[in-house]
């Protein structure tokens, strides 16, 4: 049982890190503010039930995501789906590849991964469907381990791995297209899918 | 490429996201030192996780924080 009193001390450092995750869960300031402030209030109120010595970052999450999924998804009956066709695992590495010829530099990726901005990838996080794109910050902003995810979202683990699988190449194949509208693959690209083996 | 190959780049997410165990993620490693096209495909996809992460780092509003703690101090209420 944790004691309320060290709420402060033992959750305010969490803050920053809920606020980013929850600006790409909402897509707005306004809403972010609201789950962030609506997160904290339940955590606070709720803190005598959390075991101290357990997770308590995964518990912040386990809170904070309910509360954006109880509030803003909309009335579905199942999952939204990516549509994925032939999209090939490590699709943007694939794609930058087969504009590059067979020579090993490392330049083209480069500029790849230098040249997508904060924009850019936030737009293409946002525009992942949210029963994929949760568990893709929560593995790749945040980190956690796909067990903690699980236990965040209450979802058996397969289940994670595969939304994450499937969330990944969705999202590389955003970045694909951002990057190819800024300019950043060798002129070469437009071969189609030709994989660099 | 070869079998060697294909299995490391199967698990590629699964030995960037530290969730193999570790034998498994010795085979990975021992492979990709000695592979330099798929130590480059990793080092991408490495790479690019630690971009999204940076990326998509927010800087929280002082007002928020200043909110936060005031939710806190006065036992849970909201003004």
């Amino acid at each position: 049982m944790a004691d309320q009193a060290t709420f402060e001390d033992d959750a305010m450092q969490y803050a920053s890190q809920l606020y980013s995750a929850a600006m790409r869960m909402a897509r707005n300031p306004a809403d972010a503010e609201d789950l962030v402030q609506e997160t904290f209030l339940k955590a606070y109120r709720a803190y005598h039930t959390f075991e101290a010595g357990t997770n308590l970052k995964a518990w912040l999450y386990r809170i904070l995501t309910n509360t954006y999924i109880n509030r803003y998804r909309k009335k579905q009956r199942r999952p939204d789906e990516v549509e994925l066709g032939d999209t090939q695992d490590l699709y943007l590495y694939r794609k930058i590849g087969s504009a590059e010829a067979a020579d090993f530099s490392t330049s083209a990726e480069e500029v790849v991964l230098e040249g997508l901005v904060e924009a850019d990838i936030k737009a293409a996080v946002e525009a992942l469907p949210e029963n994929f794109r949760v568990p893709v910050l929560l593995a790749d902003l945040e980190g956690f381990a796909y067990k903690e995810i699980a236990e965040i979202l209450d979802i058996p683990i397969g289940t994670v791995m595969s939304r994450l699988h499937r969330g990944r190449k969705a999202l590389q194949r955003e970045l694909y297209e951002y990057a190819r509208t800024r300019g950043l693959l060798p002129d070469s690209e437009d071969e189609g899918v030709a994989a660099r083996d | 490429m070869n079998r060697n190959c294909d299995d490391a780049l199967e698990k590629i997410y699964l030995y960037i996201d530290g969730e193999l165990t570790d034998d498994s993620a010795e085979v990975i490693k021992v492979h990709l030192d000695d592979c330099p096209p798929c130590f480059n495909a990793f080092d991408f996809e490495r790479r690019l996780k630690l971009v999204v992460r940076s990326r998509l780092q927010e800087e929280v509003p002082a007002e928020l924080m200043l909110r936060l703690k005031s939710i806190i101090r006065s036992d849970g209420r909201i003004d």
